[in-house]
């Protein structure tokens, strides 16, 4: 099980359509992938999960995947927030 | 549809004809038996189920998801058909909803822990759901998505069919409570010929696709949905924003009349008018523009024999791309197509007008207690100026390919200009040390739609080169109307004196300073006020395309002079009712021939 935090930067944050491409994303690895924030933890293959994080821009959360694909979870789920999501700013 | 017919007996006489009024939020008129959809919220119960059924209950739930899918995806493909843009914003997010395995598992975890139905578990779960959606940006937009997603789950779940409306082979008005995203696309079929709707202001996203589309549409008709029943017989009048009930033979007829020849014959005929001048019988002559939105439009403004673009909302360029923003590349695009397409005519880019009553995007803050008095158009451009200046660039690259000039929204006063100005100055100093080529001489103007900027139009004519009248603003904020506020909305009359004497104002400061003046709100398109304009002295005329040829009939029927005569007579006129009694009285009988649908009462529409 890995375990780390990662920060949203993107302008909008966690808004609809980024969470919609992290959680497709998440769906794409066999390992759990739960999102932790202030004592609370979601689904990250749940789009619902992730929109009540309501992570604006700035947020730290804690990334806690457990599997065979862990590492790969990870890394394509931070370059996913690296990129902001595919958005301009 | 047929109901029993009642005990011969008692031989009631029908009920009578009555008129509802509502907010006409697209002009044209109806009569047809009425589909009235059912609105998202079924009644759902609670039911206990026995142990042994649980299993068959989760399997329905299910099934009833996957059937959503489908529905979803087939709506997706037939609307993406039509109208690329915009349709994976509206179903993608529906599509994730249904995916959900988070949401989908906790309703079926709710059916076997409580032993209850898959109506109340899914509601109890969507309950529980949108309660943890505080603070989530572009929370309504969501909300809206849920609730459309549960409500074709529960319907499913009853085992009504969702309406499929391209299965209609009969003329329908459709009237609902309110209609969803997914719901409005699919007015899109030949069948549906009005809309009426209890709620809606006149700039939802519902309106503005049935303007696109060309039906009459009536909002905040308030419970009309409840007193009417799917099969009877109703006209919409979105012209003077009335719906009638029962309405007598009469009624219909004339409805009828006026529909088929808006429709087929008069706009035949309306057509021919395409090449010839607006022009007075004195020879006075008009510009008639055409206002668009879209680039799909342009076949219809050349159609309908456009002299140039007199407003481009610029807004849906973002609107589509929601939370995105355009690139600089995606404005020079879409501005160079239609330079291109329409050269030598001009074609007038207003720059951003988000906010307000309209047009949302997720750039915009949402807490405004007032956003029509807030942070909206020129006002958000000038703190966003990284916004402003991509779109500003974009249009000054394609000066080179065609008439391009551009115009500032809700310019409140001299400073506000100067400031707009500046940072156009700046855009085309930053493209010049890049070596990339535009033309310095771009005509700049601005909007005329805030009271204040009217009563310094003789000091901003002094800088601007041209003007434009946005009648939709400035009678909103002359009269301190909201019209989307349905209990007011009667007060929004576009011949109040005050908007008369406003206009006057503004054309003949412009008209001093030797700069065009154009209108390019809805008054514009009335032909009955059109006499009125043109006695004014206003050189432009823009519009929704379809209006052109009934204006440019007007213009054609009349001389300027006896225009300026009508203008002297309604000057000297203290109401509102006067000038709409005086436009029936004088104006009508003189269009008549020229324009035969025109009926009486036109001088208090709406919109």
């Amino acid at each position: 099980m890995i375990e780390r935090e990662v920060t949203i930067i993107n302008r909008l944050g966690l808004h609809m359509r980024a969470a919609g491409k992290f959680a497709r994303m998440a769906a794409q690895f066999r390992s759990s992938v739960n999102i932790l924030r202030d004592g609370l933890a979601v689904d990250g293959k749940s789009i619902v999960g992730l929109l009540t994080l309501a992570a604006a821009q700035g947020s730290t959360l804690t990334l806690r995947i457990d599997g065979a694909d862990e590492e790969a979870a990870f890394t394509a789920l931070k370059e996913l927030m690296d990129s902001r999501f595919g958005e301009d700013q | 549809m047929s109901g029993q017919e009642p005990p011969s007996t008692d031989k009631s006489p029908p009920r009578p004809s009555r008129s509802l009024r509502g907010i006409g939020a697209s002009r044209g008129i109806a009569a047809a038996p009425c589909l009235v959809l059912e609105s998202g919220e079924l009644a759902v119960f609670r039911m206990a189920i026995s142990a042994a059924d649980v299993d068959d209950e989760v399997r329905r739930f299910r099934s009833a998801v996957q059937t959503a899918g489908e529905q979803i995806t087939n709506l997706q493909e037939m609307f993406e058909q039509e109208h690329r843009d915009t349709a994976g914003s509206i179903f993608d997010a529906q599509r994730l909803l249904l995916d959900d395995e988070t949401l989908m598992a906790g309703a079926e975890r709710t059916i076997r822990a409580q032993k209850m139905n898959a109506e109340w578990a899914l509601r109890m779960e969507l309950h529980h759901l949108t309660q943890s959606f505080a603070g989530v940006p572009e929370r309504e937009r969501l909300l809206e998505n849920v609730d459309d997603v549960e409500g074709r789950i529960q319907k499913i779940l009853a085992g009504n069919q969702h309406h499929n409306l391209s299965e209609l082979t009969e003329d329908v008005v459709i009237v609902a409570n309110k209609l969803s995203p997914s719901e409005t696309a699919l007015l899109r079929v030949p069948h549906v010929v009005g809309l009426a709707t209890d709620k809606g202001g006149p700039s939802s996203h519902t309106v503005i696709v049935a303007k696109a589309l060309g039906i009459p549409a009536v909002v905040g008709l308030h419970e009309l949905s409840e007193r009417v029943s799917s099969g009877d017989l109703i006209v919409v009048d979105g012209s003077r924003g009335i719906v009638i009930l029962n309405p007598t033979q009469a009624d219909v007829a004339r409805s009828q009349t006026m529909m088929q020849e808006f429709r087929r014959g008069e706009e035949e005929r309306l057509l021919a008018l395409r090449d010839l001048k607006a022009e007075t019988l004195d020879g006075f002559r008009v510009e008639i523009h055409a206002n668009i939105e879209l680039e799909e439009q342009l076949d219809a403004v050349i159609r309908y024999g456009a002299e140039g673009i007199g407003l481009y909302r610029s807004e849906f360029l973002f609107l589509h791309r929601s939370p995105y923003l355009p690139t600089e590349e995606d404005h020079y695009e879409a501005y160079r197509k239609m330079a291109t397409a329409l050269a030598p005519r001009v074609v007038t880019i207003r720059t951003l007008d988000l906010g307000g009553e309209k047009y949302f995007h997720a750039v915009l803050k949402k807490d405004e207690n007032n956003p029509v008095l807030g942070m909206r158009a020129i006002r958000f451009c000038l703190m966003n100026k990284d916004i402003f200046k991509t779109q500003l660039r974009g249009i000054l690259r394609a000066t080179l390919h065609g008439n391009v000039r551009v115009m500032f929204p809700l310019i409140s006063g001299v400073e506000e200009f100067r400031l707009a100005r500046a940072v156009l100055t700046e855009a085309m100093d930053e493209l010049e040390s890049e070596g990339v080529p535009f033309d310095r001489g771009i005509k700049v103007g601005l909007m005329i739609e805030v009271p204040s900027a009217a009563a310094v139009a003789d000091l901003l004519a002094r800088e601007a080169d041209f003007f434009s009248i946005g009648t939709n603003d400035l009678i909103q904020y002359t009269l301190a109307i909201d019209r989307s506020n349905e209990s007011v909305a009667y007060l929004y009359r576009p011949l109040h004196p005050a908007i008369i004497r406003t206009v006057k104002f503004t054309v003949d400061a412009a008209r001093a300073a030797g700069i065009p003046v154009a209108m390019c709100g809805e008054m514009a398109s009335d032909p009955i006020i059109v006499p009125i304009l043109l006695g004014l002295g206003l050189n432009e005329l823009s519009m929704d395309a379809v209006y052109i040829p009934s204006v440019k009939a007007a213009i054609r029927a009349l001389t300027a002079v006896e225009a300026r005569e009508m203008v002297e007579e309604i000057l000297r006129l203290a109401t509102a009712s006067e000038v709409e009694q005086y436009a029936d009285r004088r104006i009508l009988p003189r269009l008549r021939q020229a324009v035969p649908q025109l009926v009486e009462g036109s001088g208090t529409w709406a919109i």
